[in-house]
């Protein structure tokens, strides 16, 4: 008799378990940073960055420091900064600051994607964004043999409301050949919670897709 | 109590296993067939032309009913695959991945499109299926040569003309909710061909089903005509395709099995005949008639008009067959 309620007891423990569900709970809590909650600061104009009352020895060693250890996370990131101050043609003898891409949420239709950037893309190519007075610039650079190859450009405007977004394409000679448009977006830089946000945003008939990109930690020099 | 353990497991595994209902077999046409054909009708042409001619009126409503309602599902389709393509600049950060995803995108609407086009083919052959068993059975009224094969009218195909006229369509309303609602507009302005060039493969693919029934009923055994699936554009295929395929196939077998009974025997058929069961979801006759009406120019009418232009082609077709096999009754009748 108890071998037989053992044998019961075991047997609907053992389907109850296998039919349950795993509902491992992921300590994952990944928030699309949005602009309307916590300390959000707009970064869009560099009329409105805050005037540094700090030394420039003080802001030196913050550059420095900042560097490095972009440079110690990221393997490609020494290139990179190598590429962007040979001041190469594809940068269009405009002046700005040079950003890695980390991570993109796209939200469309209230699902969010998460996008890596930290790691390669399919195409084998990291992302970055570059800063200039009137755009924002995404370069697809790709790692060879320690040397930075360009791959492809967008471009999007700066301004208030709708700007257009375009892909650069160039000639042989590194000459401005195309561009090609790919649609009307609202842009803005921001921080929030000490990071650096970058988020453009276009609407389709009455859809918007909207994708956040991480700038890391926000630079104080 | 160990047994009482025992019954109770089964009881348990049992009613954890999912009911299989017998499925009656599904088979294309035969559907609207008579059971109540008489075995010793005289077998003239003025028979066969009224007997086919009914066959093709009971079909014509169900696709009358059926076609506006597909091809609406086509503009339904392009339509969203228009939007999806214009976000992708957004979900993207460089021209190449972008291209990417409009690709897949495209790619996945054309599946789509084709599924939609085999689906209403399916819904076609029933209707030569049921020709074909009519050419069987007046076979014999025949000498020497064969009736023309009803599956020589080919497939109903919606690739470019009616993708262009889709375009149009989409196009038109786009702008007459824009006069309506003052809506956005997208910001490219591209047309279907261009946004969707598989649509063309939908042709090739069709085309390809006709022959493979064609060749599967002159007496080539499948694994045999297996080379003959490699020939079919099979780039887009899918699992839902060949399920097609395999249905035509077993049809086919169905078809000649029945074709060797002496006679022609009905009950044989009206046993294995199920008819198709996607066309219940789909509306009512009347129900569609209401909808593709064209009484104001809104698109619903303006698919309905379309739709009937492009049905009546095909059934001239068929009838043009039809008249053509009566010819060929006739000539035999007259030389006896």
């Amino acid at each position: 008799m108890k071998v037989t309620a053992y044998y019961i007891i075991t047997l609907t423990s053992l389907l109850f378990i296998s039919c349950r569900k795993e509902n491992k709970k992921e300590d994952k809590k990944d928030i699309v940073e949005t602009k309307t909650k916590g300390n959000y600061i707009s970064k869009k104009w560099k009329s409105t960055k805050e005037i540094f009352i700090n030394s420039d020895s003080l802001i030196n060693a913050r550059k420095t420091s900042y560097f490095d250890s972009q440079k110690k996370k990221y393997p490609e990131f020494a290139s990179v900064q190598k590429w962007f101050q040979s001041k190469p043609k594809e940068l269009l003898n405009l002046n700005g600051d040079f950003y890695k891409m980390l991570k993109g949420d796209i939200t469309d239709e209230g699902t969010i994607t998460h996008v890596d950037l930290i790691k390669k893309s399919e195409f084998g190519t990291y992302k970055y964004l570059y800063i200039t007075e009137d755009a924002y610039f995404i370069y697809d650079l790709a790692l060879e043999n320690k040397k930075i190859i360009y791959k492809s450009v967008r471009r999007i405007k700066k301004g208030y409301g709708k700007q257009p977004m375009h892909d650069l394409v160039f000639d042989k000679n590194m000459e401005l050949e195309k561009e090609i448009f790919q649609g009307n977006v609202s842009q803005d830089l921001f921080t929030k919670n000490g990071h650096l946000f970058f988020e453009f945003e276009k609407s389709v008939n009455d859809d918007t897709v909207n994708n956040t990109i991480d700038l890391g930690i926000e630079r104080k020099f | 109590m160990r047994k009482v353990v025992l019954v109770l497991l089964v009881c348990f595994i049992y009613s954890c296993s999912n009911k299989k209902e017998e499925k009656q077999e599904n088979t294309i046409g035969s559907s609207l067939i008579k059971n109540n054909v008489v075995k010793d009708t005289i077998f003239t042409s003025e028979s066969y032309s009224t007997e086919a001619l009914q066959i093709l009126d009971a079909h014509k409503k169900r696709l009358k009913t059926l076609l506006p309602q597909m091809i609406l599902a086509e503009v339904e389709i392009y339509k969203i695959t228009i939007n999806k393509i214009e976000k992708k600049s957004a979900m993207s950060y460089s021209l190449d991945e972008t291209d990417l995803l409009i690709d897949i995108e495209k790619n996945s609407a054309t599946i789509s499109l084709l599924e939609k086009e085999v689906e209403l083919n399916q819904s076609y052959f029933q209707l030569f299926n049921e020709l074909s068993l009519l050419n069987e059975k007046y076979k014999h009224t025949l000498k020497v040569e064969q009736f023309i094969d009803f599956y020589d009218a080919g497939p109903i195909v919606l690739a470019e003309e009616v993708m262009i006229k889709i375009d149009e369509l989409v196009k038109d309303e786009e702008s007459r909710t824009i006069a309506e609602n003052k809506k956005q507009k997208l910001d490219i302005g591209l047309t279907f061909v261009s946004i969707i060039p598989g649509a063309t493969v939908c042709k090739g693919v069709l085309g390809g089903l006709t022959q493979a029934a064609k060749v599967y009923k002159a007496g080539v055994a499948l694994p045999k005509s297996a080379t003959l699936m490699s020939k079919i554009p099979l780039k887009i295929m899918n699992q839902k395709v060949a399920n097609f395929v395999a249905k035509t196939f077993k049809n086919d077998q169905i078809r000649s099995k029945t074709s060797k009974i002496v006679g022609y025997s009905a009950n044989g058929v009206s046993k294995l005949a199920s008819g198709i069961r996607f066309a219940h979801s789909y509306l009512r006759p009347d129900q569609a008639s209401e909808m593709f009406k064209v009484l104001e120019n809104k698109i619903n009418g303006r698919i309905g008009d379309f739709s009937d232009g492009i049905l009546s082609v095909h059934m001239q077709r068929v009838r043009d067959i039809i008249k053509l096999n009566t010819k060929l009754i006739q000539e035999n009748n007259s030389n006896l």
